[in-house]
């Protein structure tokens, strides 16, 4: 996969069209979960502003992790479009978009999976930043703890603390969901929001760029 | 720790191994942990509506192949960018190419002197002793080598490439390689395979200046003072950079293990804003 994305980004760089569609497919879902998190329905106009910077200084990208270079350009897109909004988006997802995807027809079809894309990206965005941003990096963006670090400016050990947390208060989320109401995990999966959900947007939306390591 | 009741992840190393299952992409078994399932839904493959900008990115990538022409302000941020890059490349050159000479001139000495003091430069104790272990005092193999050596210093080739799997960064020194020379040696130069394919990416020999400059503009201004600028890079830098160009003969292997990490480090530190760690960051960054 690795070798694959880096053949492609040189392709690209050299004018090859199908290698950059190539990348956006590859990276674009990643980024837009990731960004969902952090910008929540603004989301797709930071993503596409990320991939007008990204086709931009493609030539001048000088080697090494690509995820992790894409994935930074999108984090300062959505800081800059955070800077510009002065406040964070209330919900990062429609709590309707929630209880809809309870009877996800997705949901369905595959028979081990219990839980929908967007509910699973809905859950991890009621985490604090810090927790969601490394559980994304780690899961979805698919970097490892030192590369997502430095997306972050964190030190790795501080990701795999935060990722660590975030999955502890997840799995804490999945639990209390399931013993209420195990057909409906979907559904459960708002209540906790109000908790976590209150305390984050004021004071982590300028504490998530300044490094801490 | 609040959450110890419940079940969950233990410990790190645990949810390293769920947050890495869902990265690879494995899917879970029926019976996995719930959070298993969770993480392997939010990695699920692209669903279409996430692609719907897809033709949009694509128009942005024409444009940008068609109007590569930089805005001011990003050529700054560029050339902050690769500057890094740059300032590693330079050094590896310097280094190599004093590392050669102070070989050079330090087997030239050997015959008659067993240990040499090697007084020159810094750069020269990494390069000899990375050098010698083939034949510390032989004769045929000592003068092979500064040769070589030589001649990577000067010839553009094996140092231009970081070491990437990729071509485009090796086209990149290339293009610092071809920038540095004088307009007469660069029609000449083009002309050798070693910049064939510098001549086959730019699309003709007349069009590499371009192509180049759009590359690394940041090596347009100051193509004919390098080597003067190099000298202070070389002090501080020549230890370990003589010791990894010094093989260089053997394969361009062995500068990119040197220049990965740099490259690397510098493409992500740089492009972040600027606040990164990059300390510790860049030593973890070496094991990995």
């Amino acid at each position: 996969m690795t070798g694959e994305l880096s053949e492609a980004v040189a392709a690209a760089q050299a004018g090859d069209e199908e290698a950059f569609r190539f990348l956006y497919r590859s990276l674009q879902p990643g980024l837009l979960r990731y960004l969902t998190a952090l910008v929540g329905a603004d989301a797709e106009d930071v993503a596409s502003e990320a991939w007008l910077q990204i086709s931009r200084d493609l030539p001048g990208f000088a080697g090494g992790e690509f995820r992790a270079w894409t994935v930074t350009i999108a984090r300062n897109r959505a800081m800059d479009h955070l800077r510009r909004q002065r406040r964070r988006p209330s919900l990062p997802v429609p709590v309707q978009a929630l209880s809809e995807l309870a009877g996800d027809a997705d949901t369905a079809e595959r028979a081990g999976e219990t839980i929908g894309t967007e509910s699973a990206l809905a859950l991890i965005a009621t985490l604090p930043q810090r927790e969601a941003e490394a559980v994304l990096l780690r899961a979805v963006i698919g970097l490892d703890a030192e590369t997502a670090g430095r997306v972050l400016g964190r030190r790795a050990g501080a990701v795999r603390t935060a990722a660590h947390r975030g999955l502890r208060r997840l799995a804490a989320l999945l639990e209390r969901s399931d013993v209420r109401q195990p057909s409906g995990r979907a559904e459960q999966a708002t209540p906790p929001r109000p908790r976590t959900g209150r305390g984050r947007p004021a004071p982590s939306a300028p504490k998530a760029e300044p490094a801490d390591g | 720790m609040r959450f110890r009741r419940s079940g969950g992840p233990a410990h790190r190393a645990e949810s390293e191994g769920l947050l890495d299952a869902a990265r690879g992409g494995q899917p879970p078994t029926a019976e996995a942990d719930p959070l298993a399932h969770l993480l392997a839904a939010a990695a699920a493959p692209a669903e279409p509506g996430e692609l719907s900008g897809e033709e949009q990115a694509l128009a942005a990538f024409r444009a940008a192949r068609a109007a590569p022409v930089p805005a001011t302000a990003r050529v700054a941020r560029r050339w902050g960018r690769l500057r890094v890059g740059a300032a590693a490349w330079l050094a590896g050159l310097a280094a190599t190419a004093t590392a050669g000479v102070a070989f050079a001139a330090v087997s030239l000495d050997r015959p008659d002197e067993p240990a040499p003091p090697a007084p020159t430069t810094p750069g020269s104790t990494g390069g000899e002793s990375a050098a010698s272990p083939t034949g510390s005092g032989d004769d045929p193999t000592a003068t092979g080598t500064p040769g070589a050596a030589s001649t990577t210093g000067t010839g553009p080739t094996p140092t231009g490439g970081p070491g990437q799997p990729a071509g485009a960064g090796e086209l990149a020194g290339h293009c610092r390689a071809y920038l540095a020379k004088s307009p007469r040696q660069r029609a000449r130069a083009l002309e050798t395979p070693g910049f064939a394919d510098l001549v086959t990416a730019a699309g003709g020999a007349d069009r590499v200046e371009d192509y180049c400059l759009r590359l690394v503009p940041d090596r347009a201004p100051k193509s004919s003072p390098a080597a003067p600028a190099t000298s202070p890079a070389a002090r501080t830098t020549s230890p370990e950079a003589a010791r990894a160009t010094t093989p260089a003969p053997a394969s361009d292997k062995a500068p990119a293990s040197d220049k990965a990490p740099a490259s690397d480090k510098s493409s992500t530190g740089r492009a972040d804003t600027g606040k990164s760690g990059n300390g510790p960051a860049g030593a973890a960054n070496v094991d990995r």
